[in-house]
């Protein structure tokens, strides 16, 4: 009986000690919630996804997604798949001139929460300056009238500003051009979701993109992957056997079948 | 009357509203300040009143929780050993021992406090003011449409209706090229809109808006593409013309809540039989968790429903319900047997 309230105050001291010695940051404190939020709420709220995704429309798909990504600020890959998919959902065009303007939006909500999660993204904050950079490029090969409705330069520009501020972030050489090779990352999240079209447009911007990859030996290769793969999923009969030997295209394996 | 106030029935009813009123007011309040956070952030990319299902589903729970258990552990003949249980065996002589009648004032309360959820927090969750019955169309024995069948008959509800969802599945291109399948839609042989309706990827839905019309007969005609698609059950939905109150679509979905805390009960009301509080509590609460926030009862499919805008009276989830009813009400009978043979 006279020990337990001793070690208990022993506790409380080191306790009080630790936070006065390492005073917890709102970001610390936020990410020790979330330790048991996540298991009890997750598999919820994907199975609310699926359910969305089957039965509902884009935009409630989007406000799920946000949800699931409010658990889980850091994965980087999921928010550039969700604005991807949100930015590109055809299910959310409007009729005749309101289309562009619907598309404009979209791109625009997108971009702004990619944006947004850059905060949360730490180490892996160029992998969402990329998205956003190759965002904007497939949003306008998908409605080409967008072109007219972005700033001077067009998608082209954007891209450059955020691959400016990827570079400035990572000094590398590589920077520039591995937005082509988060290609098959997008398109598996359009593949997952049975969306072929859009991942075929995709991986023809990824194609297009390979361009500005500095070893041509390196990007031609890299293209004649992604050409095979396009080919596959327009219903021709390829070999695949280099494209599923190539780790770089391990996520689009599994919807190669 | 004065017994009938000191009666089980009277006595739990009581227990529960004091017991549940403020954490379900205080659950309502959360979840109505997290939802508006929420739909703030949304704002630009457009109203998803289907997302928040969440934050009305919670309240709910609640309720049903902290009925359910201030009852079970209130009333001493619902579990084994409970101090004071013998007192009432003798005074309530029925086969249940006054625990049907705590069910039902469970579930009496339950419905009483779920009402100002459905009457204020449901419409300030963004659920539409209206709702349109949601008729999903039957499909024929094979449902394709490919280069080998290119026309598909199904059943129209014979009501007036104002749009038609369609959701197909989609199967690889038949041919080389990926050419996106376009349909004409024909409503008793009567071009039903202009609008061009092409597929090409799975799972995509077009809506399409027309004037009020009432068909027997939607007729879906491939014209062309490569791309065959597959018309499961759910895939084409007529949309009513006619609008009900979206208060009364919250009503009925405040009574489908009511089915998880029965079976809840029913079933805790059994183990009670053998088992003492705390078994018969973790019972309750597992049972109400798994039915009310795991998506295995009908409370959140219908929850849904209503806040996208569907009227829950034409669909099938009251059917839904029945399996719920018969495993709660067989429960309830197996309890009362087991208590009238063993006494308690």
């Amino acid at each position: 009986m006279t020990r337990n309230p001793l070690l208990a105050g022993a506790a409380a001291a080191c306790y009080l000690a630790a936070g006065l010695l390492c005073p917890p940051t709102s970001e610390t404190l936020r990410e020790f919630a979330a330790w048991f939020a996540r298991p009890a709420t997750l598999p919820f709220a994907w199975s609310a996804l699926m359910e969305a995704r089957q039965n509902g429309n884009a935009v409630e798909m989007f406000a799920r997604a946000r949800q699931i990504l409010h658990l889980l600020p850091t994965w980087t890959d999921g928010y550039s798949a969700f604005a991807c998919n949100f930015a590109l959902d055809e299910g959310l065009a409007a009729a005749g001139e309101a289309r562009t303007q619907r598309a404009h939006q979209r791109l625009q909500v997108a971009l702004a929460w990619l944006e947004d999660a850059r905060s949360s993204a730490g180490r892996r904050e160029t992998e969402l300056l990329q998205t956003m950079a190759f965002l904007p490029e497939l949003a306008v090969r998908q409605e080409p009238g967008l072109a007219a409705l972005l700033p001077a330069g067009g998608a082209a520009a954007i891209a450059d500003r955020y691959l400016a501020e990827a570079e400035a972030l990572a000094p590398n050489a590589a920077v520039r051009e591995q937005r082509t090779f988060r290609g098959p990352l997008l398109a598996a999240g359009f593949l997952e979701a049975g969306d072929r079209q859009r991942a075929l447009l995709v991986l023809d911007t990824a194609i297009a993109n390979s361009v500005h990859v500095i070893d041509q030996d390196l990007a031609t290769e890299w293209r004649q992957r992604l050409v095979e793969v396009c080919r596959h999923l327009r219903g021709e009969a390829v070999d695949l056997a280099a494209v599923r030997d190539d780790p770089r295209m391990a996520p689009l394996v599994p919807y190669l079948r | 009357m004065q017994q009938a106030a000191r009666g089980p029935f009277a006595l739990t009813f009581r227990r529960c509203l004091l017991a549940a009123t403020l954490p379900t007011a205080a659950a309502a309040l959360l979840s109505l300040l997290v939802a508006t956070l929420l739909r703030t952030e949304l704002a630009d990319a457009g109203e998803a009143p289907g997302a928040m299902t969440t934050w009305i589903a919670l309240p709910l729970f609640v309720a049903a929780l902290t009925c359910a258990g201030s009852a079970a552990s209130f009333w001493p003949a619902f579990a084994d050993r409970r101090p004071g249980a013998d007192w009432v065996i003798r005074l309530q002589r029925g086969a249940l021992r006054g625990n049907g009648a705590v069910v039902g004032a469970v579930l009496c309360a339950q419905l009483l406090l779920c009402l100002p959820l459905a009457l204020l927090l449901l419409p300030a969750l963004g659920a539409p003011a209206t709702a349109n019955a949601h008729f999903v169309l039957p499909p024929p024995p094979l449902p394709v449409l490919d280069q080998h069948q290119r026309l598909l008959r199904l059943p129209g509800p014979g009501l007036a209706c104002t749009e038609l969802q369609l959701r197909p599945l989609a199967s690889p291109p038949e041919g080389p090229l990926l050419v996106p399948s376009r349909l004409a839609v024909r409503a008793d042989g009567v071009p039903l809109t202009a609008l061009e309706v092409s597929f090409e990827q799975t799972g995509q839905l077009v809506r399409l808006p027309f004037a009020a019309t009432a068909f027997r007969e939607l007729e879906l005609e491939l014209l062309d593409g490569t791309v065959p698609l597959f018309f499961p059950h759910g895939a084409v939905v007529a949309v009513g013309a006619a609008a009900f109150p979206g208060l009364g679509n919250g009503l009925l979905a405040m009574l489908l809540a009511l089915v998880p805390t029965f079976l809840a009960l029913a079933v805790g009301c059994l183990c009670g039989v053998s088992a003492a509080i705390p078994t018969v509590l973790t019972v309750v609460a597992i049972l109400l968790f798994l039915q009310m926030l795991g998506g295995l009862g009908p409370c959140g499919p219908a929850l849904l429903v209503v806040m996208r805008g569907q009227w829950l009276g034409s669909g099938s989830l009251f059917p839904s319900c029945y399996p719920s009813l018969l495993v709660a009400s067989v429960a309830m009978i197996l309890a009362m047997v087991l208590r009238t043979r063993s006494g308690r």
